[in-house]
């Protein structure tokens, strides 16, 4: 990740626990989800990564993100969130922020896999969810619902579940786990290692 | 002819307020639940008002049939929740017609209010904590070309700010506010005795007569424990919400003539013109201090909206320390409250005649 960019992530992400310093209920995030803002943030910083040139690798970017996540995760902890519950979705976010990462980064090593990698997370990551936003937010019914398979391909978008997740929409139970951003991820990266092989050799 | 009118629509308000009070106001309702062994915890998802968490220690054979409180909405009676284990059975919602009526004896007046907000608790970051990010971050930055050191600075960083966070992290706070209806003549009844918290409200075992929230479409998280032989304890959960348990108040407010209710902090009287009058402390077992000089009032939250025209009288007890059982230096046979640790402030509203 660029440095600009990281510092930008850094910056923006820690505004969210920073602009609770006012103390005015008009400028708290609660009861959103500071982890769950962090999260998106420094996700929806990949778009910029330029993973591959002079950057900061993704487990070093990750490294960069867990002291400010550490911050959000406290702020929840005291907005009420319990123990057990904050820490999991904290390390269930720092999973997806990493996961991507390390595929968006592995990708970068071939020229088609960087191809791959900026179309998926052009049309996964921003695509999709924008989509289902203007389906459902734009419509003029209230109650219309994208189609099936698009919520599904929504499911698998890190944006999508980081959004989810600040304002605390995700299921109970095991249905918050992010099963499908992560199984993309692992898809990506699987797909990156094998092409990064074959112009290896 | 216009008058017996008037009345009839006034009677005819309070009966439709006492209905929709006693089943609707309330976000929790008593239900009946029965459990099969082995079962140590099942949940119960109300959908949009939340979910109940329910821990047990049924061993296999054991069973149980629990009365516990659940999160409702309106149209509560049509509201049945997915259970997570079919060993855990929703009974169905069980009417209380002893809790409903006793709510609805509650002066409509005091029962109508809203519940008090709880005293404001702050999400700010410690200094500590910021500085600690700041500078974990840059050094992430200088060892950043090695991702095992860089990931280990982080992870340690992380840990102490958290830690930071925790350590110096104030409990929530409760506030209890015993709110009194004087009649004309000076008599008093029951007054409603709320318990407000943000975020987090211990119920014990004995269920609200109702329980405010606020945002009322707040999704209620609900925990209830079950171990052991006693009586349930429940947890009410509700990020960023307002929670506010309400009781009928059976103690004698402070009268003018004589305190009999335990020492106030500071006392504040209002007279029918609106003017405020500060008294200071006002000891156990003595009449109302004189007025002081000055024009300080009490804090806007505790007379939002009171009726005008009326006396005042606004208390605060003697904040006790973090950890004490019940406020100020209650003399001996005065009741407690049970106010629950740690240290609630202790507000008394007495409106009238």
């Amino acid at each position: 990740m660029r440095s600009l960019v990281l510092a930008c992530a850094f910056a923006v992400s820690a505004a969210s626990v920073l602009l609770e310093l006012v103390g005015s209920p008009a400028w708290t995030l609660a009861p959103a989800s500071h982890v769950g803002w962090v999260v998106l943030v420094w996700s929806a910083a990949l778009t910029f990564a330029g993973f591959g040139e002079r950057a900061w690798s993704a487990l070093s970017s990750v490294a960069a993100c867990l002291p400010v996540l550490a911050l959000a995760l406290g702020a929840d902890l005291r907005s009420g969130d319990p123990w057990a519950e904050g820490s999991a979705r904290a390390l269930a976010a720092l999973a997806v922020f990493a996961a991507w990462g390390v595929a968006l980064e592995r990708s970068a090593r071939s020229e088609l896999g960087a191809r791959i990698g900026r179309t998926v997370w052009f049309v996964l990551a921003l695509g999709v969810p924008a989509l289902v936003a203007a389906l459902e937010w734009g419509a003029a019914d209230e109650a219309a619902r994208a189609p099936v398979w698009l919520a599904f391909a929504n499911e698998a978008s890190p944006l999508a579940w980081s959004r989810e997740l600040a304002a605390r929409d995700l299921a109970s139970g095991w249905r918050a786990l992010p099963l499908a951003p992560l199984g993309a991820a692992l898809l990506l990266f699987a797909v990156a290692t094998r092409l990064a092989r074959k112009e290896r050799a | 002819m216009n008058l017996a009118l008037l009345v009839c629509a006034a009677l005819a308000a309070e009966a439709h307020a006492t209905e929709t009070h006693a089943t609707d106001a309330s976000r929790l309702r008593i239900a009946e639940l029965a459990a099969t062994g082995p079962l140590a915890s099942a949940t119960l998802d109300f959908g949009g008002a939340g979910r109940a968490t329910l821990l047990l220690d049924l061993a296999a054979g054991e069973s149980r049939t629990l009365n516990v409180p659940l999160p409702t909405r309106e149209g509560f009676d049509a509201l049945v929740p997915s259970v997570s284990d079919p060993r855990l059975r929703f009974v169905g919602w069980r009417p209380d017609a002893e809790r409903e009526r006793a709510f609805a004896a509650l002066p409509l007046a005091l029962r109508t209010r809203s519940a008090p907000p709880p005293p404001a608790r702050s999400l700010a970051p410690s200094l500590a904590a910021l500085t600690l990010v700041v500078a974990g971050v840059l050094f992430v930055s200088r060892v950043r070309a090695n991702r095992a050191r860089a990931l280990l600075v982080g992870a340690l960083t992380a840990v102490a700010v958290l830690s930071l966070e925790l350590a110096f992290d104030a409990p929530p706070r409760t506030r209890i506010v015993l709110d009194f209806e004087l009649g004309a003549d000076g008599s008093v009844g029951d007054g409603v005795r709320w318990v407000s918290a943000r975020d987090r409200l211990d119920l014990g075992v004995e269920p609200p007569l109702a329980l405010a929230v606020e945002p009322a479409q707040t999704a209620l998280d609900v925990r209830i424990d079950a171990r052991g032989a006693g009586p349930a304890r429940t947890t009410v959960l509700g990020t960023g919400a307002l929670l506010g348990r309400a009781d009928a108040a059976r103690e004698a407010p402070p009268d003018r003539a004589g305190n009999r209710w335990g020492d106030l902090a500071a006392v504040w009287t209002r007279d029918e013109a609106g003017t405020w009058t500060e008294h200071g402390t006002w000891p156990f077992a003595s009449p109302l201090p004189a007025a002081l000089a000055g024009d300080r009032r009490p804090p806007g939250w505790i007379n939002p909206a009171l009726p005008q025209g009326r006396k005042l009288l606004i208390g605060l007890a003697s904040e006790p320390e973090p950890g004490a059982a019940s406020p100020g230096a209650r003399p001996p046979g005065v009741p407690s409250l049970g106010v629950p640790s740690p240290g609630p402030e202790v507000w008394i509203r007495v409106t009238g005649p």
